[in-house]
């Protein structure tokens, strides 16, 4: 996955191309954003990193002469300024996502990865976590070398489940993910589908935080 | 302590009572002269009618005859001589020498123990000297009874003057007593210009040099303020390095490096006061644009929980959540900022192993969020101070002290929303519990729509 790193800290930009770089990206870093849109122009990469405070113009310029020129490579913004309004405006331009400084480093990769998923890449298209290897395109899950089937919902379920591994989903959040907008649901149907979802593969997997929600256990 | 009612007051009293009495001392001046002129002129009118009496009819009749001719309250007397200076005639209090030398026109004279004024005329047609007399003190008895009625009525009225002048005063400085309830009922933060609609002059000077000086005030605050905000955020970007480079450098360490760990806590309390200095600034009133909606707090609160719910597990804290669905009135962020915060706290103060409980409720009234834990508690000496900028609770020293800004916070968002925040004893035994009490909202129909327990 190529990616260009826009970013005019020079000390946390060679920090993050290295950090990157050991999460199997390929970086190519610039500090300026005439740089930036000339580097897109020569060699597009996959995924964009793009901090809005450069020497030369505003990253929110960048974005938007980038969107002018019908780019479609993924642009995730990477800044200190934090405000609603300021993430709403950098979402309105274009970009597909926003992290604030400072970040996780792995709050970054999985972003990355969410990103490159979209685009149906081979790389992002495939989430795994323990033995269980769910392939986003196809929607088929191996446990092991079992293919193991699943209903729409528990497929959603699963998939929610896999991307926030290690963290705790809410009801809910992962209710939102089940249904529509509007649409009834019935009080037990989470239970339901996680019951469902634990007799196929395995009563541990998904552990229940006691008036909280759930939370998938696989490293 | 002075009051400018009552000094108003006794020195227009003052001013009025030392006019009427320079007034009445010229009244009485001019009425005593006045007097003077009435009645020498009666006394020449009585001269006159004597003299023309004479002129008919030429007394022949000796003085001891007469006695008893003039009946009179001892307030007038005459004399009638001949021109050889006999005495022919006389009132009865007059005395039988003559009352004033033989010259014509007006003497002042003592006889009977009194003072007189006495007219003396010669009666060319008879010959006769005629000396008519008045006593003094009678014209004075006029003048002091004029005057006395007009100072009678000043002294007299004189309190209701002070009433009337009391009222007046009070009424006219009853924008300053307005003034003075509006600079005392301002809040502490409140930098805000006072506002005394139609204010006379004088205190339109002072409201002016007032408001001038709030605004200066709020003027430099607002820049201490957004120094101190402006920094917090230069800070981001250098903090990011260290965070990305301490990643870094712990792939080349062994796992579990001591050295390594405490950087990297050091580098995320850095990052989280930097984070609070400007959640702070950004949820003062005047800069925190909040979108009041409808939401679920119960819903809020579980996503906090289950947002920080690896800390938990790291310090094997048992957390208990509890309630149904609460709508209120709210803004999400600020919401959640304020759950978040609380929970960070109890998590914070709580030791390794300890327990936890998060619930939300609702009264008639109020829908309440109540967040408990296992910890140390809070002294009821620190409860006024925690709210208190850069306040610890158990002071510095406390390992597990957070940025000292997260009650601040608290209570920014809870003013926000018209939320109260109450200290309590936990259930645990031990503990803290922490009350934050929200108006219900309004319309509770537009509630979330799952209710999930």
């Amino acid at each position: 996955m190529r990616l260009l790193l826009v970013e005019d800290d020079t000390s946390l930009a060679a920090g993050l191309s290295l950090a990157l770089r050991n999460k199997g990206f390929a970086v190519n870093h610039v500090a300026r954003g005439d740089h930036a849109l000339l580097a897109v122009e020569t060699d597009p990469p996959d995924l964009i990193i793009l901090d809005l405070g450069l020497p030369d113009m505003d990253g929110l310029d960048v974005l938007r002469q980038l969107r002018n020129t019908n780019r479609t490579i993924p642009v995730l913004i990477l800044t200190a300024r934090d405000t609603i309004s300021e993430k709403v405006a950098g979402l309105d331009l274009g970009a597909d996502d926003y992290l604030a400084k400072p970040f996780d480093i792995n709050e970054l990769d999985a972003r990355l990865r969410a990103m490159s998923r979209r685009l149906g890449s081979a790389t992002g298209s495939i989430l795994t976590a323990g033995d269980l290897s769910l392939n986003l395109a196809t929607r088929e899950l191996t446990k092991g070398d079992q293919p193991v089937d699943l209903s729409r919902r528990e497929y959603a379920l699963l998939r929610a489940l896999m991307e926030n591994r290690g963290k705790v989903l809410t009801r809910e959040s992962l209710e939102g993910k089940l249904y529509a907008w509007g649409e009834e649901v019935a009080s037990n149907a989470l239970e339901v589908h996680i019951h469902h979802l634990r007799r196929k593969l395995g009563a541990d997997v998904i552990k229940t935080v006691r008036g909280i929600g759930y939370s998938l256990r696989l490293p | 302590m002075k009051s400018i009612r009552s000094y108003l007051v006794i020195a227009v009293l003052s001013a009025i009572t030392l006019t009427s009495f320079v007034a009445a001392l010229y009244g009485y001046r001019t009425s005593v002269a006045a007097a003077q002129t009435l009645f020498d002129a009666q006394l020449s009118d009585t001269a006159s009618l004597i003299a023309a009496l004479l002129a008919a009819q030429p007394p022949e009749a000796t003085p001891e005859a007469d006695r008893g001719l003039t009946p009179s309250a001892g307030q007038a007397a005459f004399q009638i001589w001949t021109a050889d200076q006999r005495l022919i005639l006389y009132s009865a209090d007059a005395p039988t020498t003559a009352i004033a030398p033989f010259e014509p026109g007006f003497h002042d004279r003592n006889f009977n123990d009194q003072r007189w004024r006495v007219l003396v005329r010669h009666a060319q047609a008879s010959d006769h000297w005629i000396l008519v007399a008045q006593r003094a003190d009678t014209r004075y008895l006029l003048a002091d009874s004029i005057v006395m009625e007009s100072v009678l009525a000043v002294v007299v009225s004189l309190p209701v003057a002070a009433l009337f002048i009391w009222i007046i005063v009070g009424h006219g400085l009853r924008l300053l007593a307005r003034l003075a309830s509006e600079l005392r009922h301002k809040k502490a933060a409140d930098l805000s210009p006072l506002d005394l609609d139609d204010p006379p002059e004088e205190l339109a000077v002072i409201v002016a040099a007032v408001n001038a000086l709030l605004n200066r005030l709020a003027r430099s605050f607002a820049r201490e303020r957004r120094l101190t905000a402006d920094a917090a955020h230069e800070l981001r970007t250098p903090i990011a390095a260290l965070k990305i480079h301490l990643h870094n450098l712990a792939g080349k360490l062994p796992p579990g490096d001591a050295t390594l760990a405490q950087l990297q806590a050091e580098a995320t309390r850095l990052e989280h006061l930097i984070a609070q200095i400007l959640l702070l600034y950004r949820m003062e009133p005047e800069h925190y644009r909040a979108t009041m909606e409808v939401l679920d707090l119960t819903e809020i609160a579980r996503q906090t929980v289950a947002n920080r719910y690896a800390e938990f597990e790291s310090k094997e804290q048992d957390v208990h959540f509890e309630g149904h669905s609460q709508p209120i009135l709210g803004d999400r962020f600020a919401v959640a900022t304020l759950v978040e915060n609380l929970v960070a706290n109890a998590s914070r103060y709580t030791p390794t192993g300890g327990r936890i409980a998060v619930s939300t409720s609702a009264t008639a009234e109020r829908v309440i969020l109540e967040i408990s834990d296992s910890g140390p508690g809070m002294a009821e000496s620190e409860r006024e101070r925690v709210f208190d900028r850069f306040y610890r609770i158990g002071g510095d020293r406390n390992p597990a002290s957070g940025s000292g800004l997260g009650l601040s916070i608290v209570k920014l968002i809870a003013d926000l929303h018209h939320a109260t925040i109450r200290f309590g004893p936990s259930a645990f035994g031990t503990g803290l519990s922490v009350r934050v009490e929200f108006p219900l909202s309004e319309e509770p129909a537009a509630a979330a729509p799952n209710g999930s327990a």
